[in-house]
């Protein structure tokens, strides 16, 4: 009965600890940005030295993040990502149109993603083809090549400076990432901005490697096209 | 339903932060943004920490220190150096698990202890990683050196060792410039074929000699030589918090950075242990105990294909020790740059592979001309490797170990203070600082003077940075990777597509 056992690896402590953990991301949510380790560990009543061990371990995995003097605690963007992991709302009806079009032009898989802080967020995926490996497309940014533009818009400009924005120099318009593999995936991600050029969403093209090397510019122009029709639906 | 809404809100005031709590400013970029940030993975930060230690090349070689420092007690401070680095490490993990760095300990100890400490830490680190640095060049040159005498017998080495350097030198810039993840791959692989190479040769010493052990219990213990000989064994891991240096690029840092010490430490006192009975055993192939990879191939009783498969390894393990430490100075010296106890010159990063480049020709080209100087005057390889040793130990020990001695007031500054954890880091601090201090006075004893060069560094170093710190007004140290916007919950993905997407001076 592998089930049991695995409920049983879990030590005495553990669910206790866990219960922790959670009652300490709550208190910070409730709190606000900048409460204390010691504000918690009061407002808990857990010992200082577990209230520390627990903050840290938040902090380690980024659901937590220390501010300012590192004596503030705040939410991390991998809270976020957790609560937008359904959205509430989805796409308009328009952008789901201009989708549907744009997949009919392709002829391969289309995926749309928005852009959250330093991490994506899948908006609509195409559902004849779905991603491979959701998960990975998602959490890993080398993976894919929406990951990759929104690695290399980091790059170019780590956090938005608002001067540098008026000019989309030396920011990433296309990216393009090859299966490794004959038999891999290739993709084309395009980037779609909002006022003062800021990175709101993703497009990107997925299809076997030969079939996307061949029609490589085609694709690209069409992924660049749905972008522009798509800026404003989507800002 | 309306009812039930205003409650939890009104809950939610309830509990509100007191409003004493100081306006929070949440910066819109980090203060090292301008490095790759969030580049560099879990193994990249293993290989950077893994490969500064050289386990291959330091255990080697080292041992041969060791017993001649401790003689008979040699085991003992070996395994007083393994509780030591052990507790070292688990103390400067608390840094690490809250703050992200480019400069490692003396960041830590900076921003713990404000100027005073950085000047000491910073002085401290500097000659330290500068020691290793010069050291591990330079035993790529004795090395290659063994290496070369036994394919070119009737050529001269010694005139070699200044063309072995410059091709190193030249390596290691190089693959600095590559940035962080090629370089550290490259030292990896490196590594792990050194690694290989040693770790199969000392498990066939430790076979063949099976039964030759080191005296565990030493038969008369002089305190002061044991004290000695575990900060040469503490002197064996000196290296390792140079992942550290990479936190600002690291994606995950407060997890991978912190697991990079234990595991190259780990790894690296596996080896040491191997290592040195393996070369305990193998004295009684040569006939005395000396470093293996120093003997002549030709002399003989020595097997000349083990000594030159050896010194194969050790040539590749040095390598990969130049390039890491090489990446940890560089970047160290780019954080010291910042904090302007050096010229705000090298605090620049290269707009095009985001890499502190003229922190990176400083670098090489001081450790390149301290390395070329110093066998020429001396002639003698060994010795300077030697030196170059002790002025890491010596240098890396006390930044160690102020660190350690200023836990206590980080823990304090960020409202985190634990009683055990203090005593804890004041006992280690101690204790670290009487052990680098009796291998100084060992040192001195024996009439080895050459322990000079440490202690005359790190004065000269830290007389140059207070008086550049008094003469500027230099008030702020410690620059660390600070959180910004992009790394909070986004405030409201609709503020996003305003005309003022992010404001810096934070939320409620």
């Amino acid at each position: 009965m592998p089930r049991e056992r695995s409920v049983a690896d879990v030590n005495n402590n553990q669910p206790r600890a866990i219960a922790h953990a959670l009652a300490v991301l709550e208190e910070i949510a409730t709190a606000g940005p900048g409460v204390t380790a010691r504000d918690i560990s009061e407002r808990l009543q857990l010992s200082p030295a577990t209230t520390y061990r627990i903050l840290n371990l938040l902090v380690r995995e980024e659901y937590v993040v220390r501010l300012g003097d590192l004596s503030g605690f705040a939410l991390g963007g991998r809270v976020g990502a957790l609560a937008e992991a359904h959205p509430a709302v989805g796409i308009t009806r328009a952008v789901s149109a201009a989708m549907t079009e744009i997949r009919g032009r392709v002829g391969i898989a289309v995926h749309l993603f928005s852009v959250y802080g330093t991490r994506l967020r899948l908006l609509d995926e195409d559902a004849r083809h779905p991603l491979v490996d959701r998960a990975r497309s998602i959490t890993d940014l080398n993976a894919s090549a929406a990951g990759r533009l929104l690695l290399a818009e980091m790059d170019s400009d780590p956090d938005g400076d608002a001067q540098d924005r008026a000019s989309t120099h030396e920011r990433p318009t296309t990216v393009s990432l090859d299966a490794s593999s004959p038999r891999g995936t290739s993709t084309i991600a395009v980037g779609v901005r909002g006022p003062a050029l800021l990175l709101v969403n993703v497009i990107m093209a997925a299809g076997g490697r030969d079939y996307v090397a061949a029609r490589r510019e085609d694709i690209t122009k069409e992924l660049l096209r749905a972008a522009d029709h798509l800026a404003p639906l989507l800002s | 339903m309306r009812d039930l809404e205003t409650s939890i809100r009104e809950s939610v005031v309830l509990v509100r932060a007191p409003a004493s709590r100081p306006r929070l400013r949440i910066l819109r970029r980090s203060p090292l943004a301008d490095l790759r940030r969030r580049s560099v993975g879990p193994l990249d930060l293993f290989s950077q920490s893994i490969s500064a230690v050289a386990p291959s090349a330091a255990g080697a070689t080292i041992p041969v220190a060791l017993f001649a420092v401790a003689g008979d007690a040699s085991t003992l401070s070996l395994a007083l150096g393994f509780v030591l680095i052990a507790l070292v490490v688990a103390t400067v993990t608390q840094y690490a698990r809250r703050m992200v760095t480019s400069g490692s300990v003396y960041s830590y100890a900076a921003w713990a202890g404000g100027v005073r400490s950085a000047t000491a830490a910073g002085a401290a680190l500097l000659v330290g990683t500068l020691g290793i640095t010069v050291g591990v060049l330079v035993g790529a040159a004795s090395a290659a050196e063994v290496l070369l005498r036994y394919a070119l017998p009737s050529v001269d080495t010694a005139a070699w060792t200044p063309v072995v350097l410059t091709i190193v030198a030249l390596l290691g810039i190089a693959s600095f410039a590559l940035g962080v993840r090629s370089s550290t791959r490259i030292t990896l692989v490196v590594e792990l074929v050194a690694v290989l190479v040693v770790v199969v040769i000392m498990i066939g010493l430790v076979v063949v000699n099976w039964g030759v052990l080191p005296p565990i219990v030493p038969s008369d213990t002089d305190p002061a030589a044991v004290g000695a000989g575990a900060a040469v064994a503490v002197g064996l891991f000196v290296g390792y918090e140079t992942s550290a240096t990479l936190g600002a690029e690291s994606r995950r840092p407060f997890r991978d950075v912190p697991r990079s010490f234990v595991l190259s430490v780990g790894v690296a006192a596996v080896i040491f242990v191997l290592s040195l009975l393996g070369q305990y055993a193998g004295a009684e192939i040569i006939g005395e105990f000396d470093s293996l990879g120093d003997a002549h191939p030709a002399s003989p009783g020595t097997s000349p294909a083990l000594v030159l498969v050896l010194n194969v390894g050790f040539l590749l393990s040095y390598l990969a020790a130049f390039i890491a430490s090489l990446n940890g100075v560089i970047r160290l010296v780019f954080t010291l740059g910042r904090d302007g106890l050096l010229p705000s010159l090298f605090g620049r990063v290269d707009r095009r592979n985001r890499l502190p480049m003229l922190a990176a020709v400083a670098v090489t080209a001081l450790v390149f001309i301290t390395a070329q100087l110093s066998t020429a005057m001396s002639g003698d390889v060994r010795s300077v490797a030697s030196a170059a040793l002790s002025t890491s130990a010596v240098g890396c020990g006390v930044a160690y170990a102020i660190a350690c001695l200023l836990l206590p007031r980080f823990r304090r500054r960020i409202g985190e203070p634990l009683f055990a954890a203090s005593v804890m880091a004041y006992a280690v601090g101690t204790l670290l600082l009487t052990v680098v201090a009796c291998f100084v006075g060992w040192n001195i004893q024996v009439g080895d003077w050459s322990i000079a060069i440490p202690t005359a560094g790190f004065a000269a170093v830290w007389l140059f940075f207070v008086i550049r710190a008094r003469s500027r007004g230099i008030v702020d140290v410690g620059v660390y990777d600070q959180t910004s916007i992009p790394d909070l919950v986004p405030a409201d993905v609709e503020a996003r597509f305003g005309s003022t997407p992010h404001d810096s001076s934070a939320r409620p």
